[in-house]
């Protein structure tokens, strides 16, 4: 059985189009999207009483005086995977003031970027068909699962565990505290007692595969204990991917999404899965 | 608030199950949209309320929204989603445009319909090409830093302001283990963490009857281990007994041919004209009786099911 699994997207369509498109070109049985899905800002371009726009960037302040500018800049943001607002200066100013709109503006444009997403994908997968499991990431709102269920085609997978080909998929979408405090961080003990509950339920570990998009003590012990067949999380910092093996256990961390990337690359993990064995794995940047 | 989409801001509303009066502005007038844990119950604009309140507010061009979170209690006067309004006011919007005298152009280009999502068959009947590939999926993405903070972390960015942390929702501290599971799951009793959100599924129930009107017959929903009813209207619960057993044996029946497992649903066309849909979850199980000579079947597959299956993340 193949597996094609991607993790931490954040918000990016670009790389959630290509996460589809080499999907289904990967000739995979089933696709895995673990979160982070969402995207970390939303950058107001601020209108000033001249007419023209200002906004900040990574690069530093972007002065737009053209809509050919404002449009680029638009298209920049997006495909870092945030949102923008075009603000005058008086809104700018309230908005900053208050972190109750903040936070409703954010979930707003976060909800219209998933909204598209499940749309895209609806279409995506009603021409080409094949099982795409999906789950949020600790940092997505809770309300991002709502989003994910109104897909016809995309099968949520969060907290649960799936069959696929014999193959038990288990993914959690939970994380251990951090200082982001993050929507769906858990105390680390709780953690590693909802993963053993979660794993409870798997009739073969040594056939399954666990997708975390957080890690920890709690959650390593957790694993441990449980000894899957493969295991594909996000952990190391460098921006590199990595594997280990663990008694039965091969850990696949594919690295980070590179966001200075000019080409909207998607890192992601093949993987060919045997009856108690991982007969192939790869990483691929495509 | 200025630059939000209204649609998308009421479906985070709604999604969230925030208890809220929503207040809405544009061109000199005002409408009030309030929100029962999500449920959208009243709707005040000038001298209209209810429904068509509802549907005024939601067509208005460039709104304004400022948000209480502490409302006074109201009598409800509406009874319907957001996506049912949202739909109906898109229609009406399109209505007015043939009629020449409205602001719409027919094409469902007033952004309701993007705003509503995948699985209205109206939405996708207005607006065939709205799931077109945004440009940014085509170019290169922009610099930023290699390490992002968590998705809903930081949300709001600009030097001339700190990052802003959004509170963690309230809301659901228990992992969604039962959220909607496609596939039909063999029989067995859910386990007692995951007691289900009546709330959730009654005004499910209401959804469907909503949509449905006269052409439902019965809906109920059960456990799907016991048969135990949940919910319903015009409950039926030997039928849910019945029905939990038949998913089990269907389920094991396709096992023993060695065929896939059934998708998310399986429709019966009985012999009246009356139509059975069962909607199979990991723990729940829908089962809906409607007269297939009244409620048109996309109506049923595109608006109703994706409805029912999406409450079974919310319950």
């Amino acid at each position: 059985m193949k597996l094609f699994l991607a993790l931490e997207l954040q918000g990016s369509t670009a790389r959630f189009v290509k996460f589809l498109e080499a999907a289904a070109s990967s000739g995979a049985d089933a696709a895995v999207l673990c979160g982070d899905l969402t995207g970390s800002a939303v950058v107001p371009i601020v209108r000033t009483s001249s007419g023209h726009c200002h906004c900040t960037l990574a690069d530093g302040r972007v002065d737009i005086t053209t809509q050919e500018e404002l449009a680029r800049v638009k298209a920049s943001v997006e495909k870092g995977g945030d949102y923008w607002i075009v603000q005058s200066d008086d809104e700018f100013r309230q908005t900053c003031a208050d972190p109750a709109i903040v936070e409703m503006l954010f979930k707003s444009a976060t909800f219209e970027r998933l909204n598209e997403w499940m749309q895209i994908a609806d279409d995506h997968l009603r021409k080409h068909p094949q099982r795409v499991l999906i789950a949020a990431g600790t940092g997505d709102w809770p309300f991002v699962d709502g989003v994910i269920a109104r897909s016809e085609f995309l099968e949520p997978c969060d907290n649960s565990v799936i069959t696929i080909d014999g193959h038990e998929v288990v993914t959690s979408s939970l994380g251990p505290p951090t200082r982001w405090s993050a929507p769906r961080e858990v105390p680390e003990d709780e953690l590693g007692t909802r993963l053993r509950t979660l794993c409870a339920q798997v009739q073969r570990p040594e056939n399954a595969v666990v997708c975390l998009t957080s890690d920890c003590k709690a959650a390593a012990k957790a694993l441990r204990d449980f000894k899957p067949l493969l295991r594909v999380h996000r952990l190391t910092p460098g921006p590199m991917g990595t594997s280990h093996r663990s008694g039965p256990t091969l850990s696949l961390d594919p690295g980070p999404q590179l966001t200075e990337s000019e080409d909207s690359s998607l890192r992601a993990v093949v993987a060919v899965l045997g009856d108690r064995t991982v007969e192939e794995w790869s990483f691929v940047t495509v | 608030m200025k630059g939000i989409s209204l649609p998308s801001f009421l479906q985070v509303v709604e999604l969230e199950r925030q208890t809220c009066s929503v207040e809405v502005k544009s061109q000199g007038k005002r409408g009030y949209l309030q929100f029962q844990g999500g449920v959208l119950v009243h709707a005040l604009a000038g001298s209209s309320k209810g429904e068509d309140a509802a549907y005024d507010i939601l067509a208005w061009d460039d709104p304004e929204v400022d948000v209480d979170t502490q409302p006074n209690a109201v009598e409800p006067s509406i009874d319907a989603s957001v996506t049912a309004l949202l739909l109906e006011t898109s229609r009406r919007i399109d209505e007015q445009s043939r009629d020449g005298n409205g602001t719409g152009n027919g094409n469902g280009d007033h952004g309701l319909i993007e705003a509503i999502g995948p699985s209205s068959p109206a939405a996708q009947a207005a607006q065939p090409s709205f799931v077109a590939t945004p440009a940014s999926a085509q170019t290169p993405p922009p610099p930023a830093a290699e390490e992002r903070a968590p998705a809903a972390a930081s949300s709001f960015s600009d030097t001339a302001i700190a990052t802003a942390h959004p509170q963690p929702d309230p809301a659901p501290s228990a992992p969604p283990a039962a959220t909607s599971e496609p596939q039909v799951a063999a029989p067995q009793a859910p386990p007692p963490a995951l007691l289900p959100n009546m709330r959730a599924l009654s005004d499910t129930v209401q959804r469907a009857r909503t949509h449905l009107g006269d052409a439902l017959l019965a809906i109920d929903v059960y456990a799907l281990g016991d048969g135990q009813p949940l919910a319903g209207f015009n409950s039926q619960p030997r039928w849910s007994a019945y029905l939990a057993q038949m998913t089990g044996r269907l389920t094991e029946t396709l096992a023993n041919c060695g065929l896939p497992a059934a998708g998310g649903y399986y429709l019966i066309d009985l012999d009246a004209p009356q139509s059975l849909l069962v909607v199979p979850g990991r723990n729940l199980q829908w089962s809906l009786l409607f007269d297939a000579t009244r409620a048109p079947l996309g109506l049923v597959l595109n608006v109703v099911l994706p409805e029912l299956r999406a409450a079974f993340g919310e319950a």
